[in-house]
């Protein structure tokens, strides 16, 4: 017998093994499926608390669309979880699990359909390592009236210094958990950054990307993507984009960006510019119309951003004090006029928010798209308070300028970038709440009159284990209505390509 | 004709070639081991299967991870290694058309061909992996008899196959053709094989670009044979092509005359010439440099000054190493002079193209208690990692340094990641007792040097400004050596010695029984640059110093620049070469 004979008996043999072996298994499995139900939580010791669950989804206030909020116990001694949710009529949606809960999204979106405006009840047990059961004080979930939008995009990112491994600007379906990606770096080589959505409508798109690659894609109306080179002979390149209403415009900034790191270890990171200005792009004409009221020797101007009814310009404004002096560099929120007609910014600007005289820094205005209000972040000083532990989210009450904090969705670290769904309804921030140094997106109910509920972090299939292995941050998360669906390898090839449209400066 | 198809020749060959591989790898080649094993995190998790095999090549890319992460100790290492090269060289031998003794004998190129690519410090394992299993794929279709059955086979396990082992598992369709085209078929049938197997080789490559972000030329090159996306895997595809090229031709070594001597002739120039090439293509310096950073990512000062002083390194990352083992044993500022320098750069570097490099700058800012720019750096290399893998190694530092700076859920977050692993769990959950324990910390002996620095000043620290940062740090802790030290070799390597006098009044809590030899001598020529006498001179320069300067002031200044022969290895001969 040669070996290779040999080798095919036990390879036979084997095969045979593996064939029974599977048999045998399935039948266990099934036969331990029908004769294991979940456990009656019996003799339970009350718990006059509410459970400790990973994400925090208690009394929080989600939209009738979003994805299962699947959670888990954070507590060790937990060895399994018993959770029903429970609605005003009596339906209830019953799971017992040994780590994080995994409802059936059909299920899930039949319960919150069916209770719109009202409270689910949540009763969490835990059979914990002593084997008694334990049972919390119950907590509620309501279900708001308002709906959220089709999904989200954002740039997964690793919140690093000055180096980048894998990026991407991804898209998430907020019903479910799919995840795709519009663009990443694993074939363009670069920095994808900085998308931008028309009122979240992914009609209207820019994106940058930086590198060997590097350029500005623009799609408008549903067409096909472009490639721009934003870079003009008077400016450089656009950073920071947003779209006026009308999709014939689009506010960007200029910035001279610099970084360094802090020694101590209470601080982390400062990013800071040394020279800002902001434009608006003529869309249709391909022109970069530069705005003299903007660009104003000494004065930084940055975070351009539209009113929905496209009447006016916000901004952030700040004196440069110098290298040494990026401590005392501190932003205020203003507004100038733009004329929707031909492009042009008034000469005059109002303050809307007035932060540096208060030792605070105002950046990203982000108005609500009803346009009766304009969340912005408040850091001790700075233009990037992404890294900063004490920036919070405030709201403007535009008709009356009052300005607060919104309390319901702050912690005690970094919350930054955010902006409103497409109904202003919602808000989407980022936060780095969970460890201070990964942003995780947020989402809270916003009512009209302001009042922001409690987040909730964007639900996962199995959240403990996704954002534990999650390395990238969520940075620049952004409400789309539709799935954005432009051809990635379309794009792709665009980006690899060497033609560029030149953006030309207006004289 | 008959002794050399003894199996006892064979098993005796075999073994001599495993045993040659076993000690490349084990012996010179054994820090090679470690480049690899620390630039990878293999995970147990489910997610990080689904992550890493759900690709083209990711089941051979997730076995190589697997036994990649072994690599921490060389001789399991070395063993994975000459084991998977044996597999190779005998895979090669059963696909052969025949088996003869020079087809024995020439299954071997393709595994010394393999050999020579793992030279390489980025070859990754998983090429060698993906090649065994296409060959274990081919050896398996050899034993149907039914060539209907046998068609079908490797119809349906060629795309299995290229999603297994990536593009080099499509050797597996070209030897299977092969083999089909050698028996006795129509044309016509053997036409339509050959059309078969060139279809799905095209239609593998091309139906995966449009399901995954990679580009059609990685796809088509292998994602994961390289740690550089960049580079084609040339050598890898050449291992492969001697496969087919061996398996193709061995049906015509059936020598019925002088074939043990044919064959001995091939043995001896497959022995040579595998030696030869394989030795040529080593790079010995590097693996030094690799030498230096396992002993230095393990604590081993001591044996890296030996190793210096037993042979010199010349290279920038050895260098930085060496300066920080001689900081750590306390004679930098002794040695300055006496050993090879590179500038400031080989005190701390900034970073640069090479993400390997900045390891050893930030060991050194780690070492001196400059977590702040350690943790930087190490993300800056985690992030520069070529094939985008975690880092273990990383992982660790960055763990740590979340530890020192009480950023506990991050460092959590780190070492949960870590207890996922097979071989650093226990260390993760060592680690995970110190977090909140300010106490357990300053008594562990990890942490017990690092964490005596205390920044106190809040400054930005970039990759230019290495002496502000040292400067700063030894202003805030002014009783700390080693960061004195470290400061004085930064102006004394860079020829700022009129600085020395403010930085020995910065330091001034330093206690020296004697001052260190280059400092002294620096000192020495500050002092008379302003001076013509040692009255009133502040530092405690002593007598032989004073002695030795006043010998090098006469032969130098009194005879044009003329540098004695017996300051050769002194800071003065390094100021004025």
């Amino acid at each position: 017998m040669t070996m290779k004979d040999t080798v095919i008996k036990y390879y036979t043999l084997g095969h045979r093994c593996f064939k029974v072996s599977v048999t045998l298994i399935f039948f266990c499995a099934l036969l331990l499926c029908t004769a294991c139900g979940p456990e009656n939580v019996e003799n339970a010791i009350a718990v006059n608390r509410q459970p400790s669950i990973f994400p925090d989804y208690i009394d929080v206030c989600v939209p009738a669309n979003i994805a299962p909020l699947n959670f888990c116990s954070t507590d060790s001694a937990v060895m399994m979880t018993d959770v029903v949710f429970r609605d005003e009529s009596g339906e209830t949606l019953h799971y017992q699990t040994v780590g994080a809960i995994d409802i059936p999204v059909d299920d899930w979106h039949k319960l919150l359909a069916a209770n719109t405006g009202k409270d689910i009840t949540v009763e969490v047990s835990t059979r914990n390592t002593d084997g008694r059961w334990h049972s919390y004080d119950p907590f509620s979930i309501h279900v708001s009236a308002d709906s959220i939008d089709y999904g989200l995009a954002y740039r997964l990112v690793s919140p690093g210094y000055e180096k980048y491994s894998q990026m991407g600007i991804y898209q998430r379906n907020l019903s479910n958990f799919d995840e795709r990606a519009i663009i990443d770096n694993t074939n363009v080589e670069g920095c994808v950054n900085c998308h931008s959505f028309n009122r979240c409508d992914p009609k209207d798109m820019s994106m940058h990307v930086r590198g060997p690659h590097g350029a500005t894609m623009l799609r408008t109306d549903g067409g096909e993507p472009q490639v721009y080179n934003t870079a003009t002979p008077t400016t450089s390149a656009c950073v920071y984009p947003y779209w006026h209403p009308s999709g014939k415009y689009v506010a960007y900034s200029t910035n001279t960006t610099m970084q360094a790191i802090h020694s101590t270890p209470d601080k982390v990171l400062e990013v800071f510019d040394t020279d800002s200005d902001v434009h608006v792009y003529d869309v249709d004409n391909n022109r970069l119309l530069l705005c003299p009221t903007l660009h104003r020797d000494s004065v930084m101007n940055t975070f351009p951003a539209f009113s929905p009814d496209g009447k006016w310009l916000y901004y952030c404004t700040a004196r440069f004090a110098g290298l040494d002096s990026i401590k005392d560099i501190r932003y205020d929120i203003l507004r100038v006029a733009f004329d929707p007609a031909n492009g042009k910014v008034g000469t005059e600007a109002d303050t809307v928010v007035s932060a540096s005289g208060t030792g605070k820094s105002a950046v990203l205005p982000r108005p609500s798209f009803d346009g009766k209000h304009l969340v912005y972040t408040l850091c001790d000083y700075g233009t990037f308070p992404i890294w900063h532990h004490e920036a919070d989210l405030w709201i403007v009450d535009l008709a009356t300028g009052e300005t607060r904090s919104m309390d319901a969705v702050n912690s005690s670290d970094t919350e930054s970038y955010h902006n409103f769904s497409s109904n202003s309804r919602w808000l989407v921030f980022g936060s780095r709440r969970i460890d201070g140094r990964f942003t995780r997106a947020y989402i809270a109910h916003v009512d009209a009159q302001g009042n922001a509920s409690k987040p909730f972090l964007l639900p996962q299939r199995d959240p403990k284990t996704y954002y534990d292995d999650q390395y990238r941050s969520y940075n620049i998360p952004e409400f789309i209505t539709r799935p954005v669906d432009i051809d990635r390898v379309y794009l792709e090839e665009l980006l690899l390509d060497t033609q560029r449209i030149n953006f030309q400066a207006d004289k | 004709m008959k002794s050399i198809k003894a199996p006892i020749f064979k098993i005796v060959l075999a073994a001599l070639f495993v045993a040659g591989a076993f000690v490349f790898f084990c012996w010179p080649y054994r820090y090679h081991l470690h480049f690899h094993e620390q630039l990878q995190m293999f995970l147990t998790t489910h997610k990080y299967f689904v992550d890493v095999a759900m690709v083209p090549g990711g089941v051979a890319d997730y076995i190589g991870r697997f036994l990649t992460q072994f690599f921490l100790y060389p001789a399991a290492g070395a063993a994975i290694m000459a084991l998977l090269l044996w597999a190779m060289q005998w895979l090669t031998w059963r696909v052969c058309l025949s088996h003869t003794p020079v087809a024995y004998a020439l299954s071997f190129v393709p595994a010394l061909l393999m050999w020579l690519f793992y030279c390489d410090e980025n070859a990754m394992l998983s090429a060698l992996v993906a090649t065994d299993i296409a060959l274990l794929a081919a050896f398996a279709i050899d034993g149907i008899n039914s060539m209907l059955v046998r068609v079908g086979f490797w119809v349906i396990a060629t795309p299995v196959v290229y999603m297994v082992s990536g593009p080099i598992g499509l050797v597996f369709t070209v030897i299977a053709v092969i083999n089909e085209l050698s028996l006795r078929q129509s044309k016509k049938i053997k036409l339509m094989l050959c059309a078969i197997a060139v279809g799905l080789i095209v239609i593998c490559p091309y139906t995966a670009h449009n399901l995954y972000t990679y580009s059609l030329h990685r796809l088509l090159w292998g994602v994961h044979y390289m740690r550089f996306a960049a580079f084609a895997p040339t050598g890898v595809w050449i291992a492969v092509a001697a496969v087919v090229v061996v398996t193709t031709i061995s049906r015509f070594t059936e020598l019925r005359r002088r074939a043990i001597a044919i064959a001995s002739v091939i043995y001896a120039l497959i022995i040579a010439g595998g030696i030869a090439i394989i030795l040529k293509n080593s790079d010995f310096d590097k693996e030094r440099a690799f030498e230096f950073d396992y002993l230095a990512r393990n604590g081993r000062w001591d044996d890296i000054v030996k190793a210096a002083a037993e042979n010199e390194p010349h290279d920038q990352m050895s260098t930085i190493y060496k300066n920080l083992a001689f900081a750590k044993t306390g004679v930098l500022c002794d040695r300055i002079s006496s050993s090879f320098q590179a500038g400031s750069d080989g005190l701390l570097a900034p970073f640069g193209d090479n993400f390997f490099l900045p390891f050893a700058t930030a060991e050194a800012m780690y070492q001196l208690g400059v977590n702040k720019a350690a943790q930087r750096l190490t993300y800056e290399i985690q992030e520069s990692i070529p094939d985008r893998q975690m880092s273990v190694r990383c992982a660790q530092r960055l763990a740590d340094a979340a530890i020192i700076n009480g950023e506990y859920e991050l460092a959590r977050k780190y070492l949960n990641t870590l207890s996922n692993t097979l071989l650093y769990r226990k260390w993760a959950n060592e680690r995970m007792k110190l977090i909140g324990n300010p106490s357990a910390l300053a008594n562990h002996r990890d942490f017990a040097a690092v964490t005596v620095v205390k920044p106190r000043t809040d400054y930005f620290i970039t990759d230019v400004n290495f002496d502000t940062v040292l400067r700063t740090t030894l202003a805030d802790n002014p009783n700390n050596r080693m960061m004195f030290e470290y400061l004085a070799a930064y102006y004394l390597l860079n020829q700022d010695i009129e600085k020395l006098p403010e930085i020995m009044a910065l330091g001034s809590e330093v206690k020296y029984n004697k001052l260190p030899r280059d400092l002294e001598e620096a000192l020495s020529l500050v002092w008379w640059h302003d001076h013509d006498s040692w009255d009133g001179i502040p530092w405690a320069i002593s007598a032989d110093t004073k002695g030795r300067f006043m010998e090098f002031a006469r032969a130098y200044f009194g005879k044009n620049s003329y540098i004695p022969p017996s300051a050769a290895n002194t800071y003065w001969g390094l100021y004025f070469k």
